[in-house]
């Protein structure tokens, strides 16, 4: 591929995915650590790049050749590790990603939509598995829990609440007998903004459920690497 | 390449490169790409470059090497790497023994014969 001499070499999308996993191999360092070795590997593609391209390269020749010799990023986290003393190796902390990343994950994502139908409980459940989630940061985990408390069961409720606020009372009766019944109330709102609410409030779990599954993927790429 | 010499390269390595870096920076304050580009001219010093720079961190942290941000005529500043007094001080007393430590070393080898200062005899080389 023949990039850009002029564009940013670290928006390259082979420097992207790089610096991703570096980010995703690093979830456990300290994030300030993290953030730091990023940004010196940053630097030094754009510098490598630079002294490529000067040399005669293309620009996605030169990076290539600077990640190639940069190493795996599982490499420099487990330098890095080494270093400032972080726990690594076999058993990283927590104690055991793997089995809670293949299937705690999966089965969080599940429960936050559905588990409140299993007794309620289940939702509950699916909030604890979201925490101890290893994949997702604070973000995730706040967003997986409002949205919505309950899951399914939360929207049935609100909506079943929101639709039955008016009250009908019974005001007489009718010549033929029949009661008439006077009904006041209902959303303060038209009918096509209840629509609008009520599709976005059906869509928002699928939509949360997909940030929470595209997270977990980023981070098991980097780690399968 | 063998197996055994790899991992006697890695060993040496691990134990000897944190001061070619305090080397590099004696003679001057560097950036970390040039730091890095004048250590690989060693041969076997650096495999994966990127694990110089938790390497540069933790000398910093230490209070062996200081950063110093310059602008750069080619791009963003620069962070420069810089040896402190306590940096120069721990190269001294690598560097002696470092002369003791070798010294004995080849001492030892010579004694059992084998060539020091050249590629052992039968070793696969490019003549």
């Amino acid at each position: 591929m023949t990039a850009d001499p002029g564009a940013d070499p670290v928006e390259l999308p082979e420097v992207r995915e790089y610096l991703e996993r570096l980010r995703a191999e690093g979830w456990h360092l300290p994030p300030d650590r993290l953030e730091e070795m990023v940004d010196d590997v940053r630097a030094h593609v754009r510098e490598a790049v630079a002294a490529g391209v000067a040399a005669g390269d293309d620009a996605g020749v030169a990076a290539r050749n600077a990640l190639e010799r940069l190493g795996a990023p599982a490499e420099i986290v487990r330098a890095e590790a080494e270093q400032s003393g972080v726990p690594t190796g076999p058993e990283p902390v927590p104690a055991r990603p793997g089995a809670m990343v293949r299937y705690g994950e999966p089965v969080a994502i599940f429960l936050l939509m559905f588990g409140a139908f299993l007794l309620v409980v289940g939702w509950l459940v699916g909030v604890l598995l979201l925490w101890l989630s290893p994949s997702w940061r604070l973000r995730e985990k706040a967003l997986g829990t409002l949205v919505w408390p309950f899951g399914y069961l939360g929207v049935g409720l609100a909506a079943g609440l929101v639709t039955y606020t008016e009250s009908c009372v019974s005001t007489g009766t009718a010549a033929g007998g029949a009661d008439i019944t006077t009904c006041t109330g209902g959303p303060p709102y038209p009918g096509w903004v209840g629509v609008l609410i009520g599709i976005g409030v059906l869509v928002a779990p699928v939509a949360v459920a997909a940030v929470l599954w595209r997270r977990r993927q980023a981070v098991l790429d980097g780690r399968a690497a | 390449m063998e197996p055994a010499s790899g991992n006697v390269a890695t060993q040496l390595r691990r134990g000897v490169l944190e001061h070619c870096v305090l080397a590099v920076l004696a003679r001057s304050p560097e950036y970390a790409f040039e730091l890095v580009r004048r250590l690989s001219e060693v041969d076997g010093l650096v495999t994966s470059e990127g694990t110089i720079y938790p390497l540069l961190s933790r000398l910093s942290r230490d209070g062996l090497v200081a950063t110093t941000w310059q602008p750069s005529d080619a791009g963003p500043p620069r962070k420069y790497y810089d040896l402190t007094a306590a940096g120069r001080r721990a190269l001294a007393a690598f560097a002696a023994e470092w002369t003791t430590f070798t010294q004995g070393v080849d001492d030892l080898l010579r004694q059992a014969g084998v060539a020091v200062g050249g590629r052992p005899r039968g070793a696969r080389g490019d003549r």
